[in-house]
């Protein structure tokens, strides 16, 4: 965990909370106004080179900084605005998918929280939601998701700013794969009260219905990646997995 | 060490068809094990004066990984490597540890796990199995256990009885040393649905024990089996069950003269999830190399790695049907027959998906 964390997390919960949140989706000045505002306390230079001002982390330094940019439901923009103070070019694909699945990870803990909240308080059947096996089974998986991203996003970004296909492809497909399966248990441990505007999980599935499809969904990265394993079927999928 | 692993298999496993590699840690060959030992490939986490190697959680991993890839039967050998030369060097006393550890580690004792009875499956406290003990120390075991893999060709099983009652239903309940061979122990086999035998039903018939057949303390048994389950379900076996299989169907797709977009991207999803896995399962052995027992991540990549296992045999089934104009070679076949009907079992040895799930939520405090 680096310095930077804890100050960009203080920095987006006062920026970014869900009325603002609300805001911003429809309004760009609005939106670039915020961003103006994370850019003037020098976050937009975490990934730029220390000789030209920045704090020059790598990707995977800077993975959690991503992350907690999805735990807030912050607008990728900000993470795409740090990318461009660090490398000249149009970021890759492939780049975008790993900083895609970085987002989702951090969506992914925070809806993981929300459920959480809501099953140990919400009451049914005379005692709290989670003491119901069923809702404690569709809980598990929602963490199993949450953990295989996690992964996923850190081995995606140990694939630095040149990151290659493949291991963008692992990465974004856990990420998006997961996408289906955790909103669909969130709605389902919240019941209608997850499906009104009111409650603020839905800023959070709407960002990760959008941010599962960026830089391409699951079915785009499996194609890529069944492609590369064909070509090199000669080897069995250790030697391949670990090429990668 | 990746390196003497291959080169191993190369030697030793040329001949196995696809259908005896498919059976991955479940094909049983003593010659192999031995085979093993002699490279110094068992044991690599025990410590040197006991016979192993004394190496790290990221050792067996290379080892443990590439044994599974090439489906080299390694099931002799495989419960008393994996938790039992654990378990009694964690739990055991010293003579114990002499006296069992440095002949797992030469591939010459092999073991069972003693936990399922008939009527305790995943309620594993609700066990009736039961040692008095003696006037002279040693104890009269009765009982019986049952889905004990190997039971009919290993040497020892580690039991967990009732040696008290407790009013704790996790209370009074111990684990022994018990030969196969001693008087008083019967063993069964159960055909499974394939026509092998692999496990067996075992009765305990006034079998005496010495007093050093107890393994750790009186009564702490619950403790102990809660530490071993967590040596049994964190490696990497919980994902490459079905992965020989994953690698011929490949092979198969790979020699058609046009591959679908369909095809090529079920497979590219297959890959990407057992890449996302592994690193998952890396994850896990970092945490047992800084001495941490990750029981929650354990039981995660668990029951994400049982379900990966099971639907590559159900993928794989639908792909070659829906191809009725290719002609799958007969290995391929068996060996997806074999694992469609093999596949159900990965999510109950080892601790049921729901079981798992529960210790996840209790993880997440939920209860």
């Amino acid at each position: 965990m680096n310095e930077f964390l804890e100050p960009f997390e203080r920095l987006l919960t006062q920026h970014y909370p869900p009325e603002r949140l609300r805001v911003i989706e429809g309004d760009e000045a609005a939106a670039s106004a915020v961003l103006g505002a994370i850019d003037a306390a020098g976050f937009l230079d975490a990934l730029r080179t220390e000789a030209e001002g920045g704090a020059g982390l790598s990707l995977l330094e800077a993975e959690p900084l991503l992350r907690a940019i999805g735990v807030a439901a912050a607008p990728a923009d900000i993470a795409l605005a740090m990318l461009r103070r660090r490398i000249e070019r149009t970021p890759s694909r492939a780049l975008l998918a790993v900083v895609h699945s970085a987002l989702i990870a951090g969506a992914l803990e925070k809806l993981l929280a929300f459920c959480s909240a809501h099953v140990c308080t919400r009451e049914q059947f005379g005692k709290p939601l989670a003491a119901q096996q069923a809702i404690q089974q569709q809980m598990a998986q929602l963490a199993e998701q949450a953990a295989l991203v996690r992964v996923a996003s850190q081995y995606g970004c140990a694939g630095g700013f040149d990151v290659g296909e493949p291991r963008a492809a692992v990465a974004k497909h856990a990420a998006s794969a997961a996408v289906p399966i955790a909103t669909s248990i969130a709605h389902a441990v919240h019941g209608a009260i997850g499906v009104t505007e009111e409650y603020d999980m839905q800023l959070w599935i709407r960002r990760l219905y959008d941010w599962r499809m960026a830089a391409g969904s699951e079915s785009y990265w499996a194609n890529k990646l069944g492609r590369s394993r064909l070509d090199q079927a000669e080897k069995n999928a250790v030697e391949f997995v670990r090429e990668i | 060490m990746r390196e003497k692993v291959r080169a191993l298999v190369a030697r030793e496993c040329a001949g196995m068809t696809l259908p005896e590699r498919a059976r991955t840690w479940m094909g049983y060959s003593a010659e192999f094990s031995r085979k093993m030992a002699e490279e110094g490939l068992i044991g690599l986490t025990i410590p040197r004066r006991y016979g192993g190697q004394g190496m790290g959680p990221f050792a067996r991993f290379v080892v443990v990984e590439e044994l599974l890839i090439a489906g080299a039967p390694v099931a002799a050998h495989w419960i008393a490597d994996r938790q039992s030369a654990p378990l009694l060097l964690k739990f055991g006393s010293e003579e114990q540890r002499q006296r069992f550890i440095p002949k797992i580690c030469a591939g010459e004792l092999f073991f069972s796990i003693g936990m399922s009875e008939p009527g305790a499956g995943s309620d594993l406290a609700a066990i009736q199995s039961r040692a008095k003990r003696q006037q002279d120390g040693g104890w009269i075991l009765n009982g019986r256990k049952i889905w004990t893999s190997g039971a009919h060709l290993n040497d020892y099983v580690i039991a967990l009885v009732r040696t008290s009652d407790s009013e704790d239903r996790h209370g009074g309940m111990s684990q022994f040393i018990v030969d196969l061979k001693a008087p008083g122990v019967t063993i069964r086999p159960i055909e499974d649905l394939t026509g092998e035998t692999d496990f067996n039903e075992i009765f305990f018939d006034d079998v005496q024990l010495e007093a050093d057949a107890l393994v750790g303390e009186d009564g702490e048994g619950w403790k102990q089996v809660t530490a071993e389950l967590a040596f049994e379900r964190s490696g990497p076996e919980r994902i490459y069950s079905s992965a020989v299989l994953l690698d011929a169907w490949i092979g198969h797709v790979s020699a058609q003269a046009e591959i679908s977009d369909a095809r090529t991207t079920k497979i590219g999803a297959l890959t990407a999830e057992l890449a996302a896995l592994r690193q998952m399962s890396i994850a896990v052995a970092a945490e047992l190399e800084k001495g941490n027992s990750p029981v929650t991540e354990a039981a995660l990549i668990k029951d994400l790695g049982n379900s990966f296992e099971q639907k590559i045999p159900q993928i794989v089934a639908d792909d070659l049907a829906s191809h009725p104009e290719e002609t799958p070679n007969a290995e391929l076949q068996a060996a997806t027959r074999l694992l469609l009907q093999l596949a159900p079992s990965f999510s109950l040895r080892g601790g049921t998906r729901e079981i798992l799930r529960g210790m996840i939520a209790r993880g997440l405090g939920l209860r």
